[in-house]
Formats: structure tokens, sequence, C-alpha cells
């Protein structure tokens, strides 16, 4: 049986435990993995580099008095490795920290310093740290204590404890948060994940707002500096001849993809063109994707379009990690509400959708790994969600919201065109819904606003706001939810959309021989 | 209010199969009847009118069900309508339809056996929905041009495409997951099912629909049905529905209801030795 077949024919609530866990495990394995041991190797003066480790490479300079050390590892054991290594070379202690960027990899060893370093990033890089610290678990929450202490927006000259640096920021490139660090008196450059030699093609984290536009404007500036060492984020340190010569490969692929794209091929045909083998992203989109999207959201698009076959990207959770305050009546359902996953999760949980009962609005919304299609006609729009096999209609006749309805698990729903944004309101809620996989409640009193905006051909922002006096004392405003169109040209929803109908029968026997004989262990 | 309006729904389920049943629905023509209509416009809301036809409380694609295979014959003998059973002893208060548990009730199954729940159609520009006031299922037809795959992934609601022959909407449908029942009588398919839908509108209010089920593997010829009518909701109709805005209800089937009706309703009915209700 195809593995599409397996899953198709698996409970859908398991499908998305597993893919959960999954992504889960991945991540504990890239953080447990027992790395190679981290070796320091000089440069030139007193300046080193250092690979090895948990995480990306780093570097660091001995000044007239102390340390600038340039990233900080993925995890604080390696981060206390990097401290031994530099304690080896000279005594005196790491003062200043300059992050090349916000990827966990270089960041998340901060904790592993000692507090009231002076910590220097790009500005946009510090407000992607902020936003992951928002959305992060409690186990994250020592790093609230290394956010960036100083911030740069522009190409800055230093002199730290003596030291000569020039900070550089051409584009977001990698990030949009990149920064270039740049030693003129020693000919070296420090270019973060700029440079990802592990990886063929260039690294670029869309969802950061990296282009591959600004990764070449990075190269080509770094490329005009008097320099003769250039030390990657990932990989050995490279030459000019190296970094014009990856330059070079990226622009063809980049002509290339864009070419193809414009002759109507689908990702998956470009891919096939271009020779790219599966892996070619490491864990992350591969260049040709990021590139072939790029120029996907680019094509020109009817703001007033929504229809088409579309997924969250984002918090995936719910509308928030965190909720506003709950009355009584909300903290008590909540206190109730034993999940399935998360932070809260028992193997066991009385979430209602384990039995398959109906998941209601919100939650079929905000689900991340699903994708929903959106179909306008001219009185209604309506949302066909993958996960459940179910929908809601939202009218565009001009109604106004029922006063009283009987409450229903996908509510009642009208819009409208504020400008470019459609706007949705909706009332009626069945309160025997959990608004999240978390139990989070909502009351039969629950208002609705969700604000639809195309900000690109690929890309529709939402943003929801939930009134609901009699179970939260604030409005509660969801937060970095993002839908991004990720079917492609020549994919269409008949590929994307399936239909994950929840059975109790299999939901039932799924309980029965896998999920209690588990939950017994716990 | 509340306590009373989950009872209500509880009720959906059954209920008005059984008012359908007992004929409470008198068919009358309607005023609009013979005003103009687009005949390529199927969209709007719509019901099944089984009760005009000969079969009425059938629920089934028709009853002159084509000899079944020993396949077929197995699997129909050990289903046990709990409602609407047909032939005598099938239908049993405690029986083991699948939808009594929420298991989702498929096409065919949710058309023909809808009694006068909802079922609205959709034109959009690549698809044709049908969205059923029932288990608040849908099905879509691709009308995009696309041909059935020859081996999809089985789905209770089937892989439908769809296409104009005339004024004549075919649809054929491959793919269907074969936990379903056809008909509330438990008659069986296999995943190899074809299914070929004609739907015709002939008047604002009526549209005519012919389906023909191919199994071999289930039936030993083709199961043509009797000619169906969907009959178009008038407002005033729609209004007096429960929805109180003039859409379909959602009658999403809730597993913990059905669960707790069993054990608190159907349960000490059926235990107590009381006889099958009939249809």
């Amino acid at each position: 049986m195809q593995l599409t077949k397996l899953l198709t024919r698996l409970a859908p609530i398991a499908v998305a435990a597993w893919l959960a866990t999954g992504a889960y495990a991945q991540r504990q394995q890239q953080a447990q993995r027992p790395a190679p041991p981290l070796k320091v190797m000089p440069l030139a003066g007193d300046v080193y580099w250092t690979t090895g480790g948990a995480g990306g490479n780093t570097g660091f300079i001995v000044g007239t008095n102390g340390v600038i050390a340039i990233d900080a590892k993925m995890t604080a054991d390696s981060a206390k490795e990097l401290l031994g290594e530099i304690a080896k070379v000279t005594p005196k202690p790491v003062t200043h920290m300059i992050l090349t960027h916000s990827d966990a990899d270089h960041v998340n060893g901060l904790t592993g310093f000692p507090k009231g370093l002076t910590i220097i990033a790009h500005e946009n890089a510090r407000k992607e740290m902020a936003e992951v610290l928002d959305n992060a678990p409690p186990a994250m929450a020592a790093l609230r204590d290394y956010l960036p202490t100083q911030t740069v927006s522009k190409n800055e000259d230093l002199t730290i404890d003596g030291v000569h640096l020039r900070l550089l920021h051409f584009a977001p490139g990698h990030t949009s948060g990149d920064l270039i660090v740049y030693l003129p008196d020693r000919k070296i450059v420090f270019a973060g994940d700029i440079l990802t030699m592990q990886l063929p093609y260039p690294l670029i984290h869309r969802e950061k707002q990296g282009t591959s536009e600004g990764w070449i404007a990075n190269m080509k500036g770094m490329l005009a500096l008097n320099a003769e060492t250039y030390v990657p984020g990932h990989g050995d340190v490279q030459t000019k001849p190296a970094l014009e010569t990856r330059l070079a490969d990226a622009e063809a692929r980049r002509d290339q993809i864009a070419k193809l794209f414009a002759a109507g091929q689908p990702l998956r045909e470009v891919r096939k063109a271009v020779g790219e083998t599966a892996a070619a992203g490491g864990n992350f989109p591969s260049f040709t994707e990021v590139v072939y999207r790029e120029v996907s959201a680019s094509q020109p698009f009817d703001p007033h379009d929504l229809s088409g076959v579309w997924y969250i990207r984002g918090v995936g959770f719910g509308m928030s990690r965190k909720s506003p305050p709950m009355t009584p009546w909300a903290q008590a359902r909540y206190d109730a509400a034993k999940p399935g996953l998360g932070p809260r999760g028992h193997p066991l949980g009385n979430d209602p959708i384990m039995g398959c009962d109906p998941m209601g609005l919100v939650r079929s919304i905000v689900w991340g790994v699903y994708p929903t299609e959106i179909i306008q006609t001219p009185k209604e729009t309506f949302m066909l969600f993958d996960w459940f096999y179910t929908r809601r209609q939202i009218w565009t006749d001009g109604r106004k919201l029922p006063e009283d309805p009987e409450p229903r698990f996908y509510g009642y729903s009208v819009g409208h065109w504020d400008g470019d944004a459609f706007v949705v309101e909706s009332n009626g809620f069945d309160d025997r819904q959990w608004l999240d996989a978390d139990g989070h409640p909502v009351s039969a009193d629950g208002r609705l606003e969700e604000r639809y905006y195309r900000a690109d051909h690929d890309t529709i922002e939402v943003t929801i706001t939930l009134t609901d006096p009699k179970a939260y004392t604030q409005p509660w405003v969801s937060k970095g939810i993002v839908t991004g169109r990720l079917v492609t040209p020549g994919l269409d929803s008949t590929t994307e959309m399936r239909e994950d109908v929840c059975i109790p029968s299999a939901e039932a026997k799924y309980k029965e021989e896998i999920r209690e004989p588990a939950g017994e262990k716990h | 209010m509340f306590g009373n309006s989950h009872m209500q729904r509880t009720f959906h389920f059954a209920v008005p199969l059984l008012l359908l049943a007992a004929g409470a629905y008198a068919q009358r023509p309607a005023a609009s009847a013979n005003q103009p209509f687009d005949a390529h416009d199927l969209s709007g809301f719509w019901k099944e009118r089984g009760d005009r036809l000969a079969t009425n409380q059938r629920h089934e694609i028709s009853l002159n069900a084509p000899t079944m295979t020993p396949w077929a014959q197995a699997k129909y003998d050990a289903a046990k309508p709990g409602l609407n059973g047909t032939g005598a002893g099938r239908a049993q208060p405690l029986g083991n339809d699948p939808i009594m548990i929420c298991d989702p009730v498929g096409y065919p199954r949710v058309l023909v056996a809808s009694g006068n729940y909802g079922i609205q159609i959709v034109q959009a520009p690549k698809e044709m929905l049908m969205l059923f006031d029932w288990f608040y299922a849908r099905r879509d037809i691709w009308t995009d041009g696309r041909k059935l795959a020859d081996d999809p992934d089985p789905r209770f609601y089937g892989n439908s495409v769809g296409r104009w022959d005339g004024d004549t909407f075919v649809v054929e449908s491959n793919g269907f997951d074969e936990r379903t029942w056809l008909d509330s009588a438990g008659h069986p398919h296999s995943d190899e099912m074809r299914l070929e839908e004609r739907y015709r509108r002939v008047s604002k209010d009526t549209i005519e629909l012919s389906m023909t089920l191919t199994d071999p593997k289930a039936y030993t010829q083709p199961w043509v049905s009797e000619k169906k009518y969907l009959e178009r909701f008038s407002d005033k109709e729609l209004e007096a529905r429960d929805s109180g805005w003039n859409d379909l209800r959602e009658d999403a089937c809730i597993p913990s209801v059905e669960a707790k009706y069993k054990e608190q309703v159907r349960e000490p009915a059926g235990g107590a030795g009381a006889p099958a209700r009939k249809p």
C-alpha cells in the first residue's frame, strides 16, 4: 500500500499526533545528537574561528580587556564548551557578543554565557528573537535575559575594546536581520549564514523575510570588501574566488528557475530540471523552492480574490500561545480540559475531537498542518477544511448576524470588504468546542472577527479577534498567523485537499490498540 | 436552554426520517414552478423528495436491487439496519448501522436517504459542491476537465468529475470507501463501484436525477435507479427551518451525543424487547 493510502486509512487524529511528535522528535534529535568536539582555529592576530559543538560556527577576537564573541552556539552546554576553549586561549572574560542573525543554532546558546554581556545584533534579528520568545514554550524562558542590548540598523563602524569592526547589513538575505562582521585591519569577514557551505546553494529563510535578491546583494557587498578570509555560518573558511563561484552558481540557477516558472513548470518539474536532490535544503526549503516561491509570490493578483487552496503558516497552534485572562467560568472549563498533546498534554486526554466530536470554527482555521480551500461565489464564501472534511459558510449577501441563533460548532458568519480586507463576523458558537488544542473554551456569547488581507499572490494575512466577555476579560487577538499559499501551478486542489473525515470506529480502534497501551506506560 | 437545544439536536438525526416516513410532508406544487430558469444552473437549496416515489419509504437507490454476488450478499446479511430497514426481520433497534456511531454516511446514501433534509448545490468555476444538512457532509465534483483517476484513494464521498451533456449534468464517480452502506437498508458496495448520475433541471423548482451504479464485485448487473427528484426549497420553507436564516442546518453527527442517546434511549428501548421501529 502506498504511504499516502496508508495515511488516509489511519485515523486523522493519529496522523496529526504523528506529525506533531515527528517534528518534535526531529528537533529533539537535533538538540541531543552528540556533536563533534568544538575546535578553535586561529585566523590572524587575535582573531579565531570555531567549528564543531552544537550549532553554527562562531568566532572570537581578543581585545585589550576582554573578548568579543561572534555567535553563541545552539545550546547552553555547547556555549560553555566554547567558553572553556576561549579560556585556553586567554584569561580575559567575554564581554561582548555580536549575533550574525537570529537562528536558534546561533543564538540559543546565549543562556550558557554569563548575564550582563553587551549583545549586539541587527534590529530585525532582535525582533525575530523577541517574536520567537513570545510564542516559545516555557523551557526557552531563560533566553529572555539575553535579548540584544544594542541594535544596528545600518552599516556601522565600531571600536570595541581596541578592536576596529565594521558591522554591515546590505539587505535581508538569509534572514531580515543579517549582520556581517568585517575586520578591515585583518581582512577577515564573518558572514554568518549568508554562507552555508554544507549546502550547495544558499539557504534563505522566507519566513524571516530573507530573499534571494538580498542574498545576492550581501554577496556582492562582501566581495567588494578588501578581505581575504570569509568565515561562513556553516562549513570551512572560504576565499574570495570561492565566493565568486558560489554567487555565479546561485545567480545562474535563479535565472533558470525564473525561466522554468515562466514556462509554466510546476515546482516538482523545476526540481527535476535543475537536478535537485530531496535534501537540497537540509531541513529547510531548498534554494530552488525558495526562488520558485519568490517568483510565484510576485505574480499579479486581484486583492479581492481569496479563492484557492491555502495553508496556515505561523503559530499553527491556536489564536496565540497565551490567552487573555480567563473568567472563572472559562478557567473552570480550561482546567477540566485535558489536551492529548502540548504542554498540558495527557496521552488519554478528553479532547472532544479524539472521539470525532466536531472540531469547531477557530480550531479549523488556525490548525497549521492541513489545507483550507476558499471558494467565492457572489452571495457566499466557503472555507472547506481538509481536516475533519468540514466547512464553514460566510454570507456576503448583506444579511446581518442572527440575534439569538441556535448554537453551531461552526457559528454563523457574514463577510464584507473593507477596502482590500475581507472582514468576517461570526457568532452563535456551540460552547462544547475547544478553541485550540490546548483546551481554551469559547462561550455561546463569543463573537469573532476575522480580517483576511491578500498581501501578495501567494499570501493572505489573517488576524482573528475573539470578543467573549463570558470567557475572557479582554478581546483575544491572534498573533503570528499568516496564511501562505502552498499550491503551486500544476498542482491543484485535488492533489492537495483530502477527505480527512474523522471516523469514530477507526478512532476507537486506534485508542484501544495504540493510545491506551501507550498511555498506560506514562 | 442549552440542554434543550442539544437535545433537539440529538433527535435531528432520527426524527425527520420518521416524519417523512409518516407522510407528514404533503406534496403541493409551488407557485414558482412555471417561472423561467437557466437549465445549466443547479445552484441553490434543494431537498430530495423521496415521497414522490413509489419507493418513498425506502431511502434506497430503488426497490429493485440487482442480484447480489455472494460477496455482497454476505455483507448485506451481516448488516443490521437500525432504522428504515426493509425486508423481514432486518430492522433492529440496536442494529450495526455505521452511522449510529457517526461513522461517515457517505455517498450516495447522504443523498438518497436524506429525506427532506437540505442539500445546497454551489457552482464554482472549477467545481460543483454538494453540501448536505445531514452529517454536515459535502461532496466535490470537479468540472475543470480532469479525468477520474484509475486507482484513487477511496473516499466516503467518492471521487467525482462532472460535465454538461446538453442540458444534462453528468457526474461520474469512483473510488468509494466500501465501509459505507449504499442506503439505509444496508446494501453494500465495493471500492470498485462506479456511479453515473444524470441531473437535469426540468423546471425552476425541480431537478430530475437518475443514477446508475456499476459494481460487478457486488452486483451481477448495473443498478439503475428510479427517477429521483430534487425539489427547490422556497425561501419561506428555508426560513421555517431551525437555522432561522435561510441556509443549511449544521446537522453534524456528534459521537458523544449519539453515545449518550444510545445509552439513555435506544438501549433501554431495545433491551426492553421493544419491537423494531417500522418505517
